[in-house]
């Protein structure tokens, strides 16, 4: 057999039973295997995405059965609509927070959990159980530990003596600190854990040289893990990033987006605007300008991924 | 390196555990009084971000066994005196949400195993078939999974709205299935391109078909890799409501997240119920992860991270 010959037993050249045309077998049975995925996902996935484009610039009401005629009217009018920018603000700024908050916080877990201690398998699976919960429920759990009367956090404070009876989802600033701390609480863990595992990705001879060099506990973290972790970091940021601009089950359980319009974020304005008020083409619009953000967010991330060089 | 590994060892002090890996806490040669207080200081903060992590379901679990005197008492009561079952009963005979958990069982396991099919062809054929493109492919698959929800959901409803599929089990199932396709692939493909090529030379030289050999070896040595992705795309599918939310407008139809959700009384809540029904959607969850934490873990930082 000229296979033995060659000294390696390649798959193909056993399945084969003609020897010409094996490349081209093997890829048009690729193709095929794809074929299934690839379709689903452009049907399912690109093709609403595609439609959500052509609506948006279309005068396109569900209960108003007048001509379809291509306009930019929904862009017009989101440029003058104020509660479409406080919403655009709002996402920003929730964003930014709770990247933020989220990021730290994991961080320091990861940290904290980067060592061998009894109960520490326990320790990881109490992390995974933030991140599995549904989120929506989670958010319900929350608004009722927020009650101002018998909520958890109410009556915790009372029982230190601490000033209660707060309304915590009542005034704009207060709802908003009230969300963050239930963002930061449901994702802190996922980032602990992809941290985790970046750090302990890092060769432990490195840390051992800085303790040849004398370092610091905070020269070791700051000069060493930290540019270690980079490429993790950047990952987690752009990845909680993505997820954060279209918030929606978390703040849908938790406030609504009230007080007012107070913690109402865009995929919040979108769906009220279109699901509820079957603007069908006004909340295309503002679903264009979201998916533009994700977007730009979503090809850094897979730029990240293409060059595999980058991660660590 | 060994060398210095080994100098390292001995001179750690003895309550933190033998390792594997590497541990940074700066080697000490003493027990001395303030490694001890920082061995405390540690273990104690470890119990607090643990207890951080937990107490939101501690505190749901113990709602739902309180009685309904205790609900809503001031000051609040952390450890009730008695327990019930009330909360539980009603969650059943008031509520639907029996058929909440039917339909979201129903849905998210049709959905998986959909996935899980497409998915590991497709990742087989990225693993293991040459072909041109491959890597373009691949992250081009990937880059579905950042198409955002928000966008795709007015559309779908219109679709399924013409289709006569609202309020079916197909309008969850079918966008189930591609929502978690793309992280699907992704994880099959790695695991698949871990296997030993050896595995599947032994079965062809044994006569076995392509598809024989992807059926009888392939999948089989597959199984902790299948698993995991399985979970991922489970809980993501359990867990899921902007669709469940806009396509099932019928109560009967409605998923538990949606259930509990939009249980009637904003501001009047049955907090048992809600508590007794949230409690319940948590068993598969925490039997996940109770069971397969290794894997999860692994899987979702794979997801994150190559």
């Amino acid at each position: 057999m000229p296979t033995r010959a060659r000294g390696v037993v390649t798959i193909a050249s056993v399945w084969s039973r003609r020897r010409g045309g094996l490349e081209q077998r093997e890829r048009r049975l690729a193709y095929l295997l794809l074929a299934p995925t690839v379709v689903g996902l452009v049907a399912v996935l690109a093709y609403p995405t595609v439609q959500t484009i052509l609506w948006s610039f279309q005068h396109y009401v569900l209960t108003d059965p007048t001509q379809r005629n291509y306009t930019v009217a929904n862009y017009q009018q989101i440029w003058h609509d104020p509660v479409f920018w406080a919403a655009l603000r709002f996402t920003l700024l929730y964003t930014v927070l709770s990247v933020i908050g989220q990021t730290v916080v994991g961080l320091g877990v990861a940290l904290m959990a980067n060592r061998e201690f009894r109960g520490r398998s326990l320790f990881r699976a109490a992390l995974l159980f933030p991140w599995m919960m549904p989120t929506v429920i989670t958010a319900v759990v929350w608004r009722f530990m927020y009650n101002p009367s018998y909520g958890l956090f109410d009556g915790v404070f009372q029982k230190l003596g601490l000033p209660h009876q707060f309304v915590w989802l009542g005034t704009p600033t207060l709802a908003i600190f009230a969300l963050l701390m239930l963002a930061v609480w449901k994702v802190n863990s996922f980032a602990a854990l992809v941290f985790l595992a970046g750090l302990q990705s890092i060769p432990s001879e490195v840390y051992e040289a800085a303790d040849v060099d004398g370092a610091t506990v905070w020269q070791r973290f700051y000069r060493v893990t930290l540019p270690m972790l980079r490429p993790t970091l950047l990952v987690v940021l752009v990845l909680r990033t993505v997820e954060a601009l279209q918030a929606f089950d978390i703040i849908y359980g938790l406030t609504l987006g009230g007080p007012g319009n107070s913690t109402q974020n865009l995929p919040l304005y979108l769906y009220d605007q279109a699901i509820q008020g079957l603007n069908f083409g006004y909340g295309s619009a503002m679903g264009v300008i979201l998916a533009v953000m994700i977007g730009a967010f979503a090809i850094l991330y897979l730029r990240i991924l293409y060059r595999p060089e980058a991660i660590g | 390196m060994s060398t210095i590994t080994s100098d390292v060892e001995p001179a750690r002090g003895s309550p933190v555990v033998p390792r594997r890996r590497a541990v940074h806490t700066g080697a000490r040669p003493k027990k001395t009084v303030w490694y001890r207080a920082r061995f405390g200081l540690f273990n104690a903060s470890a119990l607090i971000l643990g207890l951080y992590a937990l107490f939101p379901v501690l505190w749901i679990f113990v709602t739902s066994i309180k009685p309904q005197s205790q609900l809503t008492a001031q000051p609040i009561v952390l450890i009730p005196t008695s327990i019930t079952g009330a909360s539980y009963k009603t969650a059943f005979s008031q509520a639907p949400f029996g058929r909440f958990y039917l339909n979201s069982l129903i849905v998210s396991l049709s959905a998986t195993v959909l996935c899980l099919v497409l998915g590991s062809i497709a990742g087989y054929a990225i693993a293991r078939l040459r072909f041109r493109y491959k890597k373009v492919v691949l992250v081009g698959i990937l880059a579905f999974s950042f198409f955002p929800q928000i966008t795709s959901v007015v559309p779908l409803f219109s679709i399924f709205k013409s289709l006569g599929l609202l309020n079916t089990y197909w309008a969850l199932i079918i966008p189930y299935t591609f929502m978690t396709l793309p992280i699907c692939v992704w994880l099959m493909n790695a695991y698949l391109q871990d296997l030993p090529r050896e595995l599947e030379e032994a079965g062809v030289m044994d006569g076995l078909s392509r598809f024989g050999t992807f059926y009888r070896i392939v999948l089989r040595v597959a199984i902790p890799g299948i698993v995991t992705a399985a979970l991922i795309v489970f809980a993501t599918d359990w867990n899921e409501f902007l669709y469940a939310l806009t396509f099932m407008t019928n109560l009967n139809m409605r998923t538990l997240p949606v259930g509990i959700a939009l249980y009637p009384g904003q501001y009047t809540f049955p907090w048992g119920v809600i508590s007794a029904a949230t409690v319940l959607a948590l068993v598969p969850v925490a039997l996940a992860v109770s069971v397969f934490q290794r894997r999860l873990i692994s899987g979702l930082t794979l997801g994150a991270v190559k």
